[in-house]
């Protein structure tokens, strides 16, 4: 079941701020440029799609650039 | 005791080759320890010299004859001498074997006496002892960039000339501080100078005849600049403190296709890491931290500029100045020590030397040394008697591989050299 | 100076992976390193357009690519500009220059030459989502996306 609403997106940024686990998967769809969840099991998920949940949880970072 | 007097052969030589039998030819000397030992120079040293500066005159006896002593201080004006010193004559001969040969004369106001003189050797002579181990003509003209010139790579440098290496281009543009000083092979006498020129000296003194060429620049800012000289010598050595030099100087020995020895050390001097990069046979730099082989062995912070680099913005100054934890030159030295191992079988590979033997050793492109069990090493085991299990004070040999998917070595130019 | 043949295969593989991902990002005064830009529009799932600058690194790619938001001006909730912001931790953003909005998505000791401009861009996407979270909300930056560790 996918889910573009912003709301929901941002909840689930914020729960994978938080450290939180989720049942969710944030892909990014190059088409529409949108971000949506889909279920982290869904079948439609193929290997190649790029999800933005990994570069989230990377962090990011406000360090002195030179 | 008898005033001891150091002059370099090469020196004389050169004057008797060139010197009219009536030329008198004044040169720099430097007095040390009370005017009982003196280094006397036809020319300034290369080198920034230590002592008292001493007016020394040569001239040569077989065109002169025997000198006449006691004349000396009125013939040299001796009382024009500031506080009395003395002034150095030296008389350089020929013995009838056509060996060079010096007579040293202190005179002063009061006399003239003798002093011993003695030659710093020849260039083909000074690493005479090395002979047998290494072979020092072929190290003699080896090439070795070193980039960073601080705890890690001024002791690399001065090992290296130490063993006869004759060629060197110092890179870094950072000056010497006191708070480097415990830690560096250069003393407070060199405070505030480019680190370059003081390890530059440093180096001139283990090897006069060195060739030392310096670059007071940021790699980064200066890329082609840094891969020409990497182009032109044998061997690179990394020792600097940062990430985005040291990628950009990973492209650089892959695209020069020049082998490239990697060093530093994590927090605190707990321990440290070397990388040899042969450059598309084994993994680059990117093979190896990129895949995260770094983590949780975070990099010393040894300095200030350092750690704004890479602590956040909003962390204020007093913290950034906490972040900065040094470990003893001790435990840089074992990291310094491997890179030079590395280094001179990299640079003797091809020769047959005493040293062949260590290459059938070191076939690993990756060590791993423990100074103390803190940090990563944490929860290794005390080392006891046991050497079956990992311990401090020894190095581990990783195997690592290259990435196939590094985004640096499998670039079309990869493919190209390799085939 | 002028790229190395490294940096432009690079700069190709950069521009080929964007073209499937983010295919209004066009390379822009390509041929001086360290004046080079990639520039493009995200549009937010609200439908909410921003103009992103990547600036390409002189040492590509062995250095952090400054990212910008051109356009539109970006405000917080009560209507002050970002910019004025400077080095913000709860925003994630850097020191900004010539008044544009620079994001801080990776840190110098984070950075690998194996991190691609669409993943930096794909951060950027997220902080654009997280931006209009804050909007909304009036939570910071950082309730939604965490912080890198030192």
């Amino acid at each position: 079941m996918e889910n573009k609403d912003p709301k929901s997106v941002q909840d689930h940024l914020a729960q994978l701020a938080q450290g939180k686990p989720t049942s969710k998967k944030l892909v990014f769809d190059p088409r529409t440029q949108e971000l949506v969840l889909v279920d982290a099991n869904a079948p439609g998920l193929s290997p190649d799609t790029v999800t933005a949940d990994d570069p989230t949880r990377d962090g990011f970072f406000c360090c002195r650039l030179p | 005791m008898t005033p001891l007097v150091y002059v370099l052969e090469d020196q004389v030589q050169e004057l008797l080759a060139h010197t009219r039998a009536d030329e008198w030819i004044e040169g720099p000397a430097y007095a040390f320890d009370d005017w009982t030992v003196f280094h006397a120079y036809t020319e300034k040293p290369p080198f920034a010299p230590a002592g008292s500066l001493c007016r020394c005159l040569y001239t040569r006896a077989d065109a002169a004859g025997l000198v006449d002593e006691e004349h000396l201080p009125h013939s040299l004006d001796i009382t024009r001498e500031p506080d009395g010193q003395p002034v150095l004559v030296l008389v350089v001969s020929r013995t009838p074997d056509g060996l060079p040969a010096c007579q040293a004369l202190l005179v002063t106001a009061s006399g003239t006496t003798a002093a011993a003189a003695q030659f710093v050797p020849r260039r083909s002579e000074l690493y005479s002892r090395n002979a047998g181990l290494l072979e020092v003509s072929a190290l003699g003209h080896k090439r070795v960039v070193i980039v960073g010139l601080g705890s890690g790579g001024s002791p690399v440098a001065l090992e290296l000339a130490r063993a006869g290496v004759g060629h060197f281009t110092l890179i870094d543009f950072d000056r010497l501080e006191l708070g480097n000083i415990s830690r560096h092979v250069c003393g407070v006498n060199d405070l505030g100078r480019y680190k370059t020129l003081a390890v530059r000296d440093q180096v001139l003194q283990k090897n006069p005849y060195a060739d030392v060429t310096t670059m007071e620049l940021n790699v980064n800012q200066a890329l082609s600049q840094v891969e020409d000289a990497i182009g032109a010598s044998d061997l690179l050595i990394v020792a600097s403190d940062n990430d985005q030099s040291r990628f950009n100087l990973n492209q650089m020995s892959l695209n020069t296709n020049r082998v490239a020895l990697y060093g530093r050390a994590i927090t605190r001097a707990a321990g440290g890491e070397v990388l040899r990069v042969r450059p598309w046979q084994g993994p680059c730099y990117n093979c190896v931290f990129s895949a995260g082989v770094g983590q949780g062995r975070e990099e010393e912070m040894s300095q200030k500029r350092q750690a704004l680099s890479v602590l956040p913005a909003y962390v204020e100054e007093e913290k950034v100045n906490a972040m900065i934890q040094v470990g003893l030159s001790s435990d840089i030295m074992p990291i310094a020590n491997m890179m030079v191992k590395l280094a001179l079988v990299e640079l003797s590979r091809g020769m047959e030397t005493g040293i062949s033997s260590v290459d059938e050793d070191l076939v690993s492109d990756f060590y791993i040394w423990a100074n103390r069990r803190e940090e990563a090493y944490a929860n290794w085991p005390a080392m006891g008697y046991k050497w079956t299990h990992p311990s401090i004070l020894r190095w581990y040999g990783a195997r690592v591989g290259r990435d196939p998917n590094c985004m640096v070595c499998r670039t079309p130019l990869a493919a190209h050299l390799e085939t | 100076m002028a790229w190395t043949s490294q940096q432009s295969a690079r700069l190709r593989l950069e521009m080929e992976i964007l073209s499937r991902y983010f295919p209004s990002f066009v390379l822009k005064d390509s041929i001086i390193p360290g004046r080079a830009v990639v520039e493009g529009a995200m549009r937010s799932n609200a439908g909410h357009e921003y103009v992103v600058r990547l600036r390409v690194p002189a040492d590509l790619p062995n250095s952090v690519p400054i990212v910008e938001i051109v356009s539109p001006v970006l405000r917080d909730r009560f209507g002050h500009p970002l910019v004025d912001l400077g080095t913000s931790y709860p925003m994630h953003l850097l020191k900004p220059e010539n008044d544009v909005v620079r994001i801080c998505h990776y840190s110098a000791s984070h950075w690998s030459p194996n991190i691609t401009f669409s993943k930096v861009l794909l951060k950027v996407r997220a902080w654009i989502e997280a931006y209009e979270g804050h909007l909304d909300s009036g939570f910071s930056v950082d309730h939604y996306l965490p912080h890198m560790e030192a």
